[in-house]
């Protein structure tokens, strides 16, 4: 910082929220943060996808039978190593894959 | 030595707030990690439209600016585990309206949320204060 510069220091923000009711997949996304999904998502249906919307856990799912690879898939779908990794996870625990 | 600002310009300072945020502002909560604040959103949203603020968003106090009207509230259209938040005029989020950006996560970040948020739910921003960094 410049001598004649001065830090006045960062804005603090506090905040409590929650979410009561509604519906979620089965299984629940709680685990998988890097997922979403809604009732009709205007590419994946009602399908759980990435939450970069770039591929359905289903999408991601069949392409891991040919490509296995996380880097691989995440550069086929455009999202990155970490959702796929989550995807194929989701994929396992409701028993899409496996 | 810290650098101190009087209370009246602190309370200025955060007062501009509102007045950018205009009278039609949103707030808007999306998945993943906080793009830079000038850029389109990035992830999923949880409530398309967003929740509708107050038509002065917040009030100040003692350098605290503190969310109108809570609880606030909106139906989810998504089920999403919450990354950021942003505050923004008007209800076109792409980057050039964004007044506020923060994290949102559960159990911590800047909104602290009880739970992941599941489609069809009721949102509800119990609290919301920022402070100016001299307080």
């Amino acid at each position: 910082m410049a001598d004649a510069a001065i830090d006045l220091g960062s804005l603090k923000c506090i905040g409590t929220a929650d979410c009561i009711g509604g519906k979620h997949p089965d299984p629940p996304l709680d685990a998988f943060p890097l997922l979403a999904w809604m009732v009709s998502h205007p590419r994946h249906g009602s399908k759980v996808f990435t939450e970069d919307g770039a591929a359905s856990v289903e999408q991601i799912g069949l392409d891991a039978a040919t490509t296995p690879s996380y880097e691989a898939l995440a550069v086929k779908h455009g999202t990155t190593a970490e959702h796929v990794r989550q995807a194929i996870e989701y994929a396992l625990a409701a028993k899409f894959l496996g | 030595m810290a650098t101190n600002l009087k209370d009246t310009v602190r309370a200025t300072m955060m007062g501009a707030i509102p007045t950018s945020c205009g009278a039609s502002s949103h707030l808007m909560i999306y998945s993943g990690s906080a793009p830079s604040k000038t850029a389109s959103p990035t992830g999923t949203s949880a409530i398309t439209a967003g929740i509708a603020l107050s038509s002065t968003m917040g009030t100040v106090a003692g350098g605290v600016l503190t969310l109108s009207g809570t609880p606030l509230n909106g139906t989810a259209t998504a089920s999403i585990t919450p990354g950021y938040y942003r505050v923004i005029d008007g209800s076109t989020d792409d980057g050039t309206h964004t007044q506020i950006q923060g994290s949102c996560a559960v159990g911590s970040g800047d909104i602290n949320f009880s739970s992941t948020i599941s489609s069809g739910g009721t949102v509800t921003i119990s609290s919301l204060t920022w402070t100016e960094g001299d307080a």
